[in-house]
């Protein structure tokens, strides 16, 4: 699987900058509105966390601080919802290619793993040049940061690639996604912190897979602190995981795929 | 022939695809683990076998839904064999991926890399030395470097076959594709097959143009239901796919037919038949889609054969085609006629005569007389393919105008009948859609 996608990187990094770039079809501006989407919700929740309703987070931090909490969780959060999603969906939006041609099955689902890391890192980016406005000044935990969200999305391509497979014979699958992320994303902790949770539920973030990943994006970003073995550990096991599942539904399933598309 | 000549090697070749009445069925069966299966099987193959060797061009014939482009996908590896082997040595290259893989936001030169890429091509595959054969061949001047959704079809064309013709593969796999683009840039084409094939690429060739397949395939295989139901020379594998063409629908006719007339024979000229009646019904090539008329009589049965007497579908430019008639009077027919009518691709009447305007006075018929009537054509007319109809008719009642008359039978849209012409051998005796009588004045 691994071998499939290596020789064809040059395919899918181009065409998932490509598929990034003409993401609004027909519009001249497309680049200048892939940056101002998040430029926009960065600094609407600046604005409303900060001045509005004027969070804290509990540890102190600076008025700023609980917004930029927010993005941090949120920016990888949407990249892997993205990931999964056009993911789950990349086999049948491209049939015509599948049922022509002699490549790999999921190298569609890595494009869409590629333009989903192409606009996250865009937009944490964006976040980096707000976040050194604000006085959060860059340190060298920073550079870890990518090692983190680069297994997210591995994992984000797991998921998708199984679910892509599925979605061919069930298409019911990309519905069905919706309805899970909301209640997924409103039980990991990323508009609040995880302190805030009762002692009695608090034991659900172990066996959040999305936890460790968002966790550690947080720690790095905003607490200045790599993330801890058993995270490092939680977010291998994770995406190693993910990818296993994905191998294993492909295996058993790669033979009709084609045929039902 | 040495076993590392053969370039592709298919032993036993099957590919059954599942079909589910319902969808909820599947994830009972996956539930089950593998051991209840509610699908119904379909088999789109079965037990294909063939070899071809390097520098061989392979023919692959037959009807729609035989399991042509299955085959295709399976050798190309866009999918995967149920049963049997499958082996080809080098890389395939098939033109079923003609332009699929273009980018309507790139431009002609960036879509050749990125194709190239998405077939899994080295990045350094398309040098400049390559890219500029693509772009001299493709003709298509500075669109070459404009987006591909600016181009109109033919220029689509153009580039996506020039790119897999500088492509170098072992292997070609080519379907239909070939029949798209102006006559200039596939004669273009023809000629580059031809040159590749001489330098030992291997071409294996799926088509309806009968024509092409005669005159590029070294060997043709008839695919009848999934199963081969021929392989050898491309001369007979035709010759069969037109017999069995009629031969399908000739049994319809023969059912219809009703056993009374069979007494009724009795000839048109010299008390003999030119054909048998039997003959011309069972090689029928009535299709009964498009027809009417006044009745009065009926046009029973078509056989449409070369000089030899074959039945085919394909004739050489200038070639004679011999359509046959079996025609059956339901009442007394006095004065009548029969005639043909040959229409182009585009619809247009090219010909059309009948034997009233021949000059010929038919026998009169007696109710339920049959009689067989024989034209003979030669098709001086522009290489391509043609549909035909034909008519039988009598004088209108109480009119005197030579050139009215009453359609007794009229079958229309039937054929399709290819004139073939090889514009690589010779010189194409004449221009335009058909041939006039013309000499030099002395």
């Amino acid at each position: 699987m691994i071998a499939d996608l290596y020789r064809h990187r040059s395919y899918i990094l181009r065409n998932a900058w490509i598929g990034y770039i003409y993401r609004y079809p027909g519009v001249y501006l497309s680049l200048f509105w892939n940056v101002a989407q998040p430029v926009m919700m960065i600094a609407l929740y600046l604005a409303v966390f900060t001045l509005v309703f004027s969070s804290r987070l509990e540890g102190g931090g600076g008025g700023f601080t609980f917004a930029l909490y927010l993005c941090a969780g949120y920016l990888p959060w949407m990249a892997m919802t993205e990931c999964v999603t056009f993911g789950a969906g990349a086999f049948i939006k491209n049939a015509a290619f599948l049922k022509r041609l002699p490549v790999p099955e999921h190298i569609y689902v890595a494009k869409e793993a590629a333009v989903a890391m192409y606009g996250l890192a865009i937009s944490l980016a964006l976040l980096a040049v707000a976040s050194i406005l604000l006085g959060n000044f860059p340190t060298m935990n920073w550079l870890i940061l990518p090692l983190p969200l680069v297994l997210f999305q591995i994992f984000a391509f797991g998921i998708g690639l199984a679910l892509g497979v599925i979605n061919v014979f069930f298409r019911d699958v990309e519905r069905a996604l919706n309805l899970v992320f909301q209640g997924w994303f409103w039980l990991t902790p990323i508009v609040y912190p995880v302190s805030i949770l009762p002692d009695a539920l608090k034991w659900i973030v172990n066996f959040n897979p999305a936890y460790p990943f968002i966790r550690s994006a947080q720690d790095i970003f905003i607490y200045n602190q790599p993330p801890g073995e058993a995270t490092w550990y939680a977010m291998f096991f994770w995406s190693a995981a993910s990818i296993a599942a994905a191998s294993f539904v492909l295996g058993r399933l790669k033979r009709e795929i084609r045929d039902a598309l | 022939m040495n076993t590392h000549d053969v370039i592709v090697r298919v032993n036993g070749l099957g590919k059954r695809f599942k079909l589910y009445d319902n969808p909820l069925d599947r994830l009972k069966d996956w539930a089950s683990l593998g051991r209840s299966r509610r699908w119904n099987e379909y088999w789109a193959l079965k037990d294909v076998s063939f070899e071809v060797r390097r520098g061989e061009c392979f023919g692959v014939i037959g009807e729609n839904g035989a399991g042509k482009s299955t085959l295709l996908k399976i050798l190309t590896g866009a999918m995967y064999p149920t049963e049997g082997d499958v082996e080809v040595k080098g890389r395939v290259l098939s033109l079923l991926e003609l332009g699929t893989g273009f980018s309507p936001d790139l431009t002609g030169r960036q879509n050749i890399h990125n194709s190239a890429s998405l077939l899994g091509f080295p990045d350094d595959y398309i040098n400049a030395e390559r890219l500029r054969q693509i772009e001299e061949f493709a003709d298509i001047g500075e669109y070459f470097d404009h987006p591909v959704r600016m181009y109109s079809s033919g220029m689509y064309v153009r580039l996506a076959f020039s790119m897999f013709m500088f492509m170098e593969p072992d292997v070609f796999i080519i379907d239909e594709a070939l029949s798209v683009g102006d006559i200039f840039f596939s004669q273009k084409c023809f000629a580059k097959i031809r040159e590749l094939m001489d330098a030992g690429v291997t071409f294996v060739f799926v088509s309806h143009d009968l024509n092409a397949m005669q005159s590029l395939a070294h060997r043709v295989m008839l695919v009848e239901k999934g199963r081969c139901a021929f392989i050898g020379e491309p001369q007979q594998a035709v010759e069969r796919y037109s017999s069995m063409a009629g031969k399908a629908k000739s049994g319809k006719i023969a059912q219809e037919r009703n056993p009374q007339t069979d007494s009724a024979k009795r000839a048109v000229s010299g008390g003999k038949f030119i054909m048998d009646p039997s003959d011309v019904l069972k090689h029928s090539v009535l299709n009964g889609k498009s027809r009417h008329g006044h009745g009065g009589a009926q046009i029973t049965a078509l056989r449409v054969t070369n000089s030899n007497g074959a039945d085919t579908a394909l004739v050489e430019l200038g070639e004679a085609a011999r359509f046959y008639f079996l025609v059956k009077a339901e009442r007394e027919l006095v004065d009548w006629r029969v005639g043909l009518s040959i229409f182009d691709r585009m619809g247009h009447l090219v010909f059309g005569k009948n034997t009233k305007q021949l000059g010929i006075a038919l026998p009169n018929l007696a109710a339920g007389e049959e009689a067989v009537i024989g034209l003979v054509v030669p098709l001086n007319i522009q290489p391509g393919e043609y549909t035909f109809s034909v008519h039988c008719g009598e004088p209108a009642p109480g009119n005197i105008n030579p050139n009215s008359g009453q359609v007794c039978d009229w079958h229309d849209s039937l054929g399709p009948i290819s004139v073939h012409f090889d514009y690589v051998k010779s010189l194409i005796p004449f221009n335009g859609i058909a041939s006039l009588h013309m000499e030099m004045l002395e």
